[in-house]
């Protein structure tokens, strides 16, 4: 554990006890539900690749074929992967295209967070003023949480 | 003052790629603050670093490496005995002798520092990379309070021997800790 002894930024640690850690917390869950659709994303990613590369070998295998009736059975087996591989590779993308949303409602959570930073401080700004602060709150945001660094509590 | 406790993954490029983007990122969010609250922006400053945990390190880590631990605690005994002259000097600030006993306390906290990095401990990569931790702490500390900002960029390299002048500019470096009123350095 590190103590940083610091003057000035008595606002900022307060907010991110009071405001940032709370919804750290509340996007827990959030965040596991990602990382858990993205692997199932890329297992299936990963068998549908599988999947075309046999459906390949099983074509190449079906052309060499001499005997006609075991090469139509071959060539068969290989559209039904090639099919199988569609079918996986779809279930991916769709995948991937919910982990895309979900990124999305955390990428809108952290613009909730940086009002909410906002707001604490000045509940009466105009709305293009708090937009103003909720631009200059979020890449900062974003550094202080990528950094993996947490304030722990007193 | 507040004191922040943190925790994080204490990887090799801790201070660099997590500690100075933290650090950045509350300065920032401080100023924006200021600004919605419409006050002035607080003068922010670090006043200290301690990196906790040396302890139960001699313990488990470096039960096996006597020598490294010697250095260590050497650096540690160095370091107490710098601030002490400090305080010392702030009293006396023209002491001369005071002067020239923090600059040789500077320049063995260093060389314990650079020790304890460059001893035989190649196969003990957890107990370099600690020692270069502790290394890296200071330097930090001491460069961020002298630029009076957060950039990192560390004093030496890790197998560069300390002269009497980069001890100079340690110990002065150090004035910033707050035991030594820095104007009175500078008029010295």
């Amino acid at each position: 554990m590190i103590t940083v002894n610091m003057e000035g930024v008595k606002d900022a640690v307060d907010t991110v006890k009071e405001v940032v850690i709370p919804w750290q917390k509340e996007q827990a869950e959030r965040k596991a539900k990602l990382e858990n659709i993205l692997r199932q994303a890329e297992i299936q990613r990963l068998n549908a690749q599988t999947l075309t590369e046999q459906a390949k070998i099983e074509k190449e295998k079906a052309a060499t074929e001499v005997d006609r009736a075991q090469a139509e059975l071959i060539l068969a087996q290989a559209k039904k992967t090639e099919a199988e591989a569609k079918l996986v590779l779809g279930q991916a993308e769709k995948a991937f295209a919910e982990a895309e949303k979900e990124r999305e409602i955390m990428r809108l959570g952290r613009i909730t967070l940086a009002e909410r930073m906002v707001e604490k401080y000045n509940p009466n700004l105009s709305g293009a003023e708090k937009i103003n602060y909720i631009i200059r709150l979020l890449p900062e945001l974003e550094r202080l949480l990528s950094s993996g660094v947490e304030i722990l509590g007193n | 003052m507040e004191e922040i406790r943190i925790k994080g993954n204490l990887s090799p490029n801790f201070i660099n790629d997590k500690l100075g983007p933290f650090l950045d990122a509350l300065q920032n969010i401080q100023h924006t603050i200021d600004e919605i609250n419409q006050v002035p922006p607080s003068p922010i400053k670090v006043n200290e670093i301690q990196w906790e945990g040396v302890d139960t390190l001699d313990d488990e880590i470096l039960s096996d490496m006597p020598r490294v631990t010697v250095l260590i605690s050497e650096a540690q005994k160095a370091l107490a005995g710098l601030r002490e002259t400090l305080d010392y000097l702030n009293e006396e600030p023209s002491n001369q002798d005071l002067h020239f006993a923090s600059v040789r306390m500077a320049k063995s906290l260093y060389e314990a520092l650079s020790l304890s990095v460059e001893n035989d401990v190649e196969d003990y990569l957890e107990t370099r990379y600690f020692a270069q931790q502790i290394g890296k702490t200071i330097r930090f500390q001491l460069h961020a309070l002298n630029a009076g900002r957060y950039t990192i960029t560390p004093l030496f390299a890790p197998d560069e021997k300390a002269t009497t002048k980069d001890a100079e500019a340690i110990a002065k470096s150090l004035s910033w800790l707050g035991t030594i009123n820095t104007k009175k350095w500078e008029e010295k």
